[in-house]
């Protein structure tokens, strides 16, 4: 059976598998950066951004950044000598909060869209 | 066979507070091999709750002729005064050692070692309870035992972890060394010495309801009582009045020293009928006797065969902080909360105040004139010196581990200079081999758990508080049929690595013998002391039994001899609390 | 109220063949008895071979750590009432099996020796014990309970991918000592601990918290062992 998985143990994995992401999203996004040298490099890339695969990619993105966030500050409250006894309390807040930025994120994003 | 064989100058059996105790003695002055049958912090010195006794004098005016007379009193008169002076005058700079060392002690609000009341330990010759406990909240043992085995560690003292001795070789009255079996692999390990201190512990295995651990089995005493050796006042087993109901895990006397009463099913505090004084905090044995009285007159809880332990009017802060295990373990296992509701309790088998005769250096006796064998060693439970005589005080047991672990430690160095290395026989071993092999390839239709239930039960049914001649006779010949049912049995692990089932029936081996001794001793003494109460002779009888029952295997059986009580202070008095 | 329970146990026989196997068991068990009671009936009823180790049965002694439905815990301190009808044991995760549930525990005890596991203070003592505040003791408190059986370090993933990690226990036995105010081997011991196999690797997982059969708030001292090597200017082992 596999080990039993818990809060403490979900949010360290998830921070740790957002974190590879982003590493690779900055790569990328490096990556593309530098070839941005000229207005007609720029309009390709725009409208190729315009995809809509790609805008769903970005509300992913967006998510993963949240749960980063979020995850980093509890442990860095915990480090700071926030009691340990709230580290599910803070958890779970950091769950909420990532949820709710994410959809009024994801709102203005559609508007714009849209 | 593949045999290891080592050679330390001093081999210990058993890695618990007497065992480390000694050994952190033995360092510098030779090597040191400790043998554990299980990991070292295993052992069950951890599980003590309550208290290390001592007259601190911390709390309150204490003195050590107090501690003396109490242990005296305590032990129906039985123990030896010359020994029993030396552990309560030593108690306090034993246990000033033991806080150097880095014992966490609990602490005063001045942070001097705090202590509590116990059962049994007065002020001014029983006028009242004394706080002379020192604890570490109710983990004391665990805290103790901790400490002296990283001292040990600190020392660099080899610890043989998982090895269950086989054999204690004695030859021409003086020891030899150990044979042992590493249970990971099944090897067979012989250690040669020029000393060995045995400190393996208790036995209470023997009895069905119990406070002591599934590794607490005697083997050893055994091994001794089969070459023929000696074994003290093995009439006298401890119970336990607080044991939880159906399971039989402590709930320290620390609990009743905090305040915590007894009640029976009428809501009375029925210790005030027993000892009007202290109360609560009477002897183990009075405690016990009392409890199961009234559970024998009806007066159990709903009439059942419990009774409480009413702790619900003790301050929760002192809950929290000094009896935070007890508080655990009713949670888990009872589903009880010690602040509100009251524990249901009864007496559980607890503490062997017999054992491997010693004197006051820890050598171990070989007969009644006070001959003993050289460079052989017992402290601790297993040991009888005898300091608690026919009743235990609670808190006097550590103090004994420590206290004697230490003199045996001492004496046994100071011999190596004159002592000659130990030589193990070939032929030894091949009978310890050929015995394993024999266990291991036995046929037969019993066994080791229907034999160790039977006799675990019958020991409960008639060797346990209240004895008579009737029902002990009967158990001797209950106890003789399991021996020859033991020749049946047959064990179904035939493996070599970790093989429990064959130590389990080596163990079982060791049991029955012991068990016969408890009950032949039990049956000799026709009075009743301290934990040995005969009901068909329910008075002490100073006159023909002021002496320790000394038990023989000869070749047509138990046989006895006596010893006399040293008395030096105290002249026997009525036992009034 | 008794009820028949399914042992499920992850057999592991190094003489037989296959090795490793799962051997299904019914038990019936009272609403009282622990996995501890139920692993007994069957070595003593069912199967002889059956290993695993035991001692106090009441969660003292720390022998009988195994992995219980996914979680590590005391066998002697589950009761089968609070489990589901059936049972999957394993032994402790990440450590070499020896047999059945009996796993070696070397390396475990090994870690704990790395931190000087003892008090040190070669200054005299005094004539009478050494003074320490009911608050000080307080300080090592829940430090003190821990039995060492292993539970902590086997759930921590840590050390499941890096054996030279010290691990939740040892790290807690290294709190022992630095917050005892008897204890004056601050910077050594602190040396052992603030390496690169030492504090810095613990992630605050808080698995070791979850399984701790003494209620150890672990990572919480470990934390405190982080600030107090920040505070004593040892960073991942440099001076």
């Amino acid at each position: 059976m596999r080990y039993r998985w818990n809060v403490g143990s979900l949010a360290w994995i998830t921070h740790r598998i957002t974190g590879i992401i982003l590493t690779f999203y900055l790569i990328a996004h490096i990556f593309v950066l530098s070839h941005l040298k000229d207005p007609t490099a720029y309009n390709k890339i725009m409208a190729i951004m315009k995809n809509p695969l790609l805008k769903v990619g970005e509300l992913i993105l967006f998510a993963i950044i949240l749960k980063h966030v979020f995850a980093g500050l509890r442990i860095t409250l915990l480090e700071l000598g926030i009691s340990t006894k709230y580290q599910k309390t803070m958890a779970y807040i950091g769950a909420i909060a990532v949820a709710l930025l994410w959809i009024i994120g994801a709102f203005y994003f559609l508007r714009e869209v849209i | 066979m593949e045999i290891n064989k080592h050679y330390f100058d001093t081999i210990i059996i058993g890695s618990g507070l007497a065992g480390c105790r000694a050994a952190i003695e033995c360092t510098g002055k030779g090597t040191v091999g400790v043998l554990s049958k299980l990991y070292p912090t295993r052992s069950h010195s951890t599980a003590a709750q309550g208290g290390i006794g001592a007259a601190l004098g911390n709390e309150e005016e204490d003195s050590p002729e107090w501690h003396t007379y109490d242990t005296v009193k305590g032990s129906d008169f039985l123990g030896d005064q010359d020994a029993i002076e030396i552990m309560c005058y030593d108690a306090i700079p034993t246990i000033i050692e033991l806080e150097h060392m880095g014992v966490p002690f609990s602490r005063t609000p001045e942070g001097k070692i705090a202590q509590r009341r116990f059962g049994g330990h007065t002020k001014e010759f029983g006028k009242a309870p004394v706080r002379r406990a020192c604890y570490s909240a109710d983990r004391t043992g665990h805290a103790v035992l901790f400490a002296l085995y990283e001292q040990c560690q600190l020392r660099g003292v080899r610890f043989f972890q998982e090895f269950q001795v086989l054999d204690i070789v004695i030859e021409n009255q003086a020891i030899q060394g150990v044979i042992a079996i590493n249970i990971k692999d099944g090897s067979l390990h012989v250690f040669e010495a020029k000393v060995v201190i045995i400190a393996s512990g208790g036995y209470g295995k023997i009895f069905k309801v119990t406070s002591n651990a599934y590794a607490s089995t005697g083997e050893c005493l055994s091994m001794l009582f089969r070459q023929g050796l000696p074994l003290e006042d093995m009439e006298f087993f401890q119970f336990h009045p607080t044991g939880l109901y159906g399971l039989g895990i402590l709930i320290t006397e620390g609990a009743r020293g905090e305040g915590g009463i007894l009640i029976n099913g009428k809501g009375e505090r029925f210790m005030e009928r027993y000892a009007p004084t202290i109360k609560d905090l009477a002897p183990r044995d009075m405690v016990s006797r009392a409890i199961l009285s009234e559970i024998r007159e009806g007066r159990g809880i709903d009439g059942k065969d419990y009774v409480y332990l009413d702790l619900r009017h003790v301050d929760k802060k002192i809950l929290n902080e000094r009896l935070p295990e007890i508080s655990t373990f009713c949670k888990i296992y009872m589903g009880i909360d010690p602040s509100e509701a009251p524990i249901p309790v009864v007496p559980t088998a607890h503490y062997a105040m017999g054992g491997i005769p010693t004197d006051i250096d820890g050598r171990v006796l070989r007969d009644v004139d006070g001959s003993f064998i050289q460079g052989l060693f017992a402290a601790g439970e297993c040991a009888c010196v005898s300091v608690h005589g026919a009743n235990r005080l609670g808190c006097n047991s550590l103090l004994d581990t420590v206290v004697f672990g230490r003199r045996a430690g001492k004496a046994a160095s100071s011999i190596l200079k004159n002592s000659t290395k130990g030589k193990v026989k070939r032929e030894r071993v091949a009978l310890i081999t050929e015995c394993l092999e024999m266990l291991k390839n036995n046929k037969g239709k019993e066994t080791v758990a229907s034999i160790r239930k039977d006799l675990q039960q019958a020991m409960m049914d008639k060797c346990s508080v209240f004895r008579t001649e009737k029902e002990l006779k009967l158990l001797i010949d209950e106890i003789k049929t399991l021996k020859e049912r033991y020749k049946e049995i047959e064990i179904t692990d035939k493996s070599k690595t970790f093989n429990t089932d064959l130590l389990e029936a080596i163990e079982l081996g060791h049991m029955l013998t012991l068990a016969e001794v408890i009950a032949s001793s039990a049956l000799q003494r026709t009075e009743s002391r301290g934990a040995h109460y005969r009901e068909d002779y329910p008075k002490r009888d100073d006159e023909n039994w002021m002496k320790h029952t000394l038990a023989f295997q000869r070749e047509k059986g138990i046989t006895f001899k006596y010893k006399p009580v040293k008395i030096t202070r105290f002249k026997p008095e009525e036992r009034k609390y | 109220m008794s009820k028949y329970y399914t042992f499920k146990i992850k057999r592991y026989l190094p003489n037989e063949k296959p090795i490793t196997r799962w051997d299904e068991f019914r038990v019936k068990l009272n609403n009282m008895e622990r996995v501890l009671d139920g692993l007994i009936k069957i070595k003593e009823t069912m199967d002889g071979t059956l290993t695993f180790r035991k001692s106090c049965a009441h969660g003292v002694c720390g022998s009988c750590a195994m992995k219980i439905n996914g979680k590590n815990r005391l066998a002697c301190q589950t009761l089968v009432k609070d489990l589901p009808e059936i049972i999957e044991i394993e032994p402790l995760p990440s450590l070499p099996v020896i047999k059945d549930l009996v796993v070696d525990m070397t390396l475990f005890f090994q870690k704990n020796d790395k931190v000087l596991p003892y008090l040190i203070n070669e200054e005299p003592p005094p004539q009478r014990e050494r003074i320490q505040s009911p608050e000080d003791q307080h300080k090592i408190l829940e430090s003190i309970t821990c039995i060492m059986c292993g539970s902590c370090t086997t759930s921590c993933p840590v050390f499941w991918s890096d054996k030279e990690y010290l691990g939740p226990s040892a790290l807690l036995k290294a709190y022992r000592f630095l917050f005892d105010t008897r204890d004056k081997a601050t910077e050594q011991r602190l040396k052992a601990i603030a390496g690169q196999d030492g504090i810095w690797r613990c992630h605050s997982i808080f698995n070791c918290v979850e399984v701790c059969p003494k209620e150890i708030d672990i990572t919480k001292h470990i934390l405190k062992l982080k600030r107090l090597a920040i505070k004593k200017g040892f960073k991942g082992g440099q001076e």
